[in-house]
């Protein structure tokens, strides 16, 4: 119901977000801006976000409705950009001429007309969006239980106390896994469906007016201020103070630890989905492929308690024993866990470049002249290569913030460093604590960093040669 | 014929070299390395650990330095909470990886003795320990316990009771949990100490009795939050009066200055005083280590270190009373008579039960 509920609200925020988004005007600079005002929010860990108003959620004891409100919120808040980014880059089975022809007649053509117009277009979009935001809110745990809240998944870590058989585990979680089993085959059979299904052509929605961007504009703020600005003060307060009292040696390993698991899971997840979305020259997706791409992906809708369970009792038993002493547990996890999303976020990425103009740009840098390669370079970035490295630092950051799986797979001496810091959070703020927040949430941001100024110099390099 | 270029037009870019061979070596190298420590044939010694990390990495630290034996803990996850290292224990008992379990609570252990998982032991750590804290055969020893109490916010609690509160708070508290509790906070009984204080609860009141109680707490608005923590952050920050919780929450709201006070929980004249246990897991490959552990961590030296760290554990067995400070003299003091906990394993086993089908409704 709340689930249901945020993905509506968020889905129709969407609509005016993703104008704002797509028709921005000013310099790269500024685009950059706004799109990065529109991501914060999600890309703030969630963790933080419940830790930060932890206290302001208890303070709300004596009004649960008021509680749950707010929760409500700052999952809408949290999701929205994953709405206004589908928004933005969903395909729609209609073609650009479909769509000038129907501004042209401007909404003629009766009303059966205009609700097939409406599914096929708008309501598409919306029902990606909104399933994608349903995934995150309705399996989301961490902040519900950090604020107290009653949700699926709070009674389902409940129920493990004194111990549960994982079937009875199993048993418990098959009517949520149901719905979500059902959503993701229904949105990947619109992502993957149909050879003639057009590309997103590109086509902008109307702009808003003054009004409407003023309102946007204090929408964005709002939802940066509440998710990302006040949570990172509160966590990072007194973050210079703490750097002196850190084991940088012991910090060091850890964090490698945790970067090895999260790029490993990542790989893996973006990997498996980039073999199960490719096209082949018949189709745009074999049927077997596409039944075992819904199968794999079935298991992350466990979630990250239950998977991590299921992996824990499989790793018990021999031959796999020899592996439960080795990252293979925890990184086999994190690939499950986050591999739906991959698959929906490479079939996403794969509607909104134009083909043919790829292959335009990947044409030409085979040519001769030496400009024309490096054109063709750059061409080649901006359409493929900067949304490849984007879908895999995403899921990379996944990865590395997730908890509950990784505590309970990771090989002993070797635990993920932020399961070792959401432990120490549970026991007061300190200084030191906030100087090591600090520093776990920088090494992803670096390491994205690193791997876009990479491969766009590789891809500047391949322009060369 | 396949068209190379329809193929290749929106499909996937081969990795590069790179991609292929270097990402695979170092993932490779990096496997290779964590799979040699904490496995069963390294030398070091696994221990589950309940205790604040914060305050047993200290004492792990101290035993390391003082053997050479090199530990790897492994602390109880609060993303994990509900599932608990002692049900992990019995998830790995037919290939156990854990040498020695610390634990901050007494029935958890109880029901891995039950199973026969822990190797019976009686060194030195075993004796100096008094019998009402320590398992007859020797299969775990008590050692740095912690109280059960009524934390409450005193301007708040003055506010509400006015002159009453003048009198001394035991005996307040006493009446006042007779009444309104919609000012009053209680962690969910599903797991740590509140599920040892509600065991413990169902074997004095009868599984009944407890039952009513409950019920009653509830109409009178008592309000069920998600840990002590969040007990004591309630109180100390006033949204409560008062509320259970126990010995090193309080401490940690009167180090943050917060205005609390506190008087133990009684039931039947006794107060509810919850060691920390060892316990040596059986089939361990490092047994004589893991006997060195259990000693030392119910030794005097631990014992002292537990209580004057910022958790002030009470002793159980004698130390050296000059040596601890006025805050753990004060709760020592409390801290007797105390209700034997070491029968509580069947009614916690039956109390849970019953409390999984109530919450999971």
């Amino acid at each position: 119901m709340r689930g249901g509920a945020v993905a509506v609200v968020a889905t129709a925020l969407a609509r005016p977000l993703s104008s704002l988004a797509l028709n921005a005007s000013g310099g790269a600079g500024r685009k950059a801006l706004l799109w990065g005002l529109l991501a914060a929010p999600f890309l703030t860990p969630v963790i933080l976000v419940g830790y930060a108003w932890f206290n302001f959620s208890l303070s709300l004891v004596h009004h649960p409705a008021w509680n749950e409100a707010f929760y409500a919120l700052l999952l809408v808040f949290k999701l929205a950009p994953v709405a206004v980014l589908v928004m933005c880059f969903a395909p729609t089975h209609l073609t650009r001429e479909a769509i000038h022809c129907r501004r042209l007649a401007r909404g003629g053509g009766g009303l059966r007309d205009g609700l097939m117009f409406f599914i096929h277009g708008p309501a598409l979009k919306s029902f990606v969006a909104g399933a994608l935001v349903f995934f995150f809110a309705f399996g989301e745990f961490d902040m519900a239980r950090l604020m107290n809240v009653d949700t699926w998944t709070a009674k389902l870590f409940d129920a493990q106390a004194g111990g549960l058989p994982i079937v009875e585990s199993l048993r418990l979680v098959a009517l949520p896994l149901a719905v979500e089993a059902a959503l993701l085959l229904a949105t990947m059979l619109l992502l993957f469906a149909g050879k003639g299904a057009p590309h997103l052509g590109g086509e902008k929605p109307r702009p808003l007016g003054p009004f409407g961007r003023g309102l946007c504009g204090l929408y964005l703020v709002a939802a940066v201020a509440v998710v990302t600005a006040i949570p990172l003060v509160i966590v990072l307060r007194g973050t210079l103070a703490g750097f002196s009292a850190i084991r940088f040696e012991t910090l060091r390993d850890d964090v490698l630890t945790s970067v090895l698991y999260a790029a490993a899971g990542a790989a893996g997840a973006f990997g498996l989905s980039a073999w199960f979305t490719r096209r082949t020259a018949k189709s745009v997706w074999s049927k077997g492929r596409f039944v075992a791409a819904f199968l794999m992906s079935v298991p992350g809708l466990l979630g990250g308690l239950v998977l991590g369970l299921l992996l824990l009792g499989l790793f018990q038993v021999r031959p796999l024993l020899a592996l439960r002493d080795t990252p293979v547990p925890v990184v086999l996890a994190l690939m499950l866990l986050f591999l739906a999303f991959a698959m929906v976020l490479r079939a996403l990425m794969d509607r909104a470049r134009g083909a043919e103009g790829l292959h335009s740009a990947k044409m030409l840098l085979r040519a001769p002249e030496r400009e024309l390669r490096r054109s063709g370079a750059g061409l080649v970035w901006e359409m493929r290569t900067r949304t490849l490295l984007l879908v895999a630092a995403l899921l990379f950051f996944w990865a590395y913030f997730e908890v509950a799986a990784s505590s309970l797979l990771a090989p002993v001496g070797h635990t993920p460093v932020f399961v070792q810091l959401y432990n120490q959070m549970h026991y007061g703020r300190t200084a030191a604590l906030s100087s090591m927040v600090c520093i776990v949430m920088i090494v992803p941001v670096i390491a994205a960093a690193l791997v876009t100024a990479a491969g766009r110099a590789w891809v500047g390099w391949s322009g060369h040669g | 014929m396949k068209s190379q270029g329809s193929s290749r037009l929106a499909g996937p870019a081969r990795p590069s070299a790179f991609l292929r061979w270097f990402l695979p070596v170092v993932f490779a190298v990096f496997f290779a390395t964590a799979s040699g420590c904490g496995g069963s044939g390294g030398e070091r010694l696994v221990v589950y650990c309940t205790h604040d990390a914060a305050f047993s990495q200290q004492i792990l630290d101290a035993f390391e330095k003082k053997t050479g034996i090199k530990t790897v803990p492994v602390f109880d996850s609060e993303a994990t909470k509900s599932l608990g290292l002692s049900e992990r224990l019995i998830r790995e008992k037919d290939a156990p990886r854990c040498d020695v379990f610390w634990n901050n609570e007494l029935l958890g252990t109880l029901d891995l003795a039950d199973r026969g998982m822990l190797e019976p032991y009686k060194g030195t750590g075993w004796q100096r320990i008094p019998a009402e804290w320590k398992d007859d055969d020797g299969r775990w020893t008590g050692f740095g316990a912690r109280l059960r109490l009524v934390i409450v916010n005193v301007p708040k609690f003055r506010e509400a009771h006015g002159a009453e509160a003048q009198s001394p708070l035991d005996a307040v508290v006493a009446r006042v949990l007779n009444g309104d509790l919609s000012d009053a906070a209680i962690a969910k009984p599903l797991y740590g100490t509140t599920l040892t204080h509600y065991a413990l609860l169902w074997q004095e009141l009868g599984p009944a009795g407890l039952k009513a109680w409950h019920a009653d707490c509830r109409k009178r608005g008592l309000r069920e939050v998600n840990g002590n923590g969040a007990v004591k952050d309630l109180v100390a920050e006033g949204a409560c009066a008062f509320g259970f919780t126990d010995a090193d929450d309080y401490f940690e709201a009167t180090d943050d200055g917060k205005a609390v006070d506190m008087a133990p929980v009684r039931v039947g004249g006794k107060v509810i005083c919850i060691p920390n246990t060892v316990a040596v897991i059986k089939g361990t490959k490092r047994l004589d280590a893991a006997k060195k552990l259990a000693d030392y961590l119910a030794s005097e030296e631990a014992e002292l270190a537990m209580a004057n760290s910022k958790s002030r554990q009470i002793p159980l067995g004698p130390v050296d009373e000059t040596k601890l400070s006025e805050d753990v003299r004060r709760v020592k003091a409390l801290a007797a008579p105390a209700y034997p906990l070491k029968t509580l394993g069947k009614a916690r086993a039956e109390c849970l039960a019953w409390l999984k089908g109530e919450y999971l409704k």
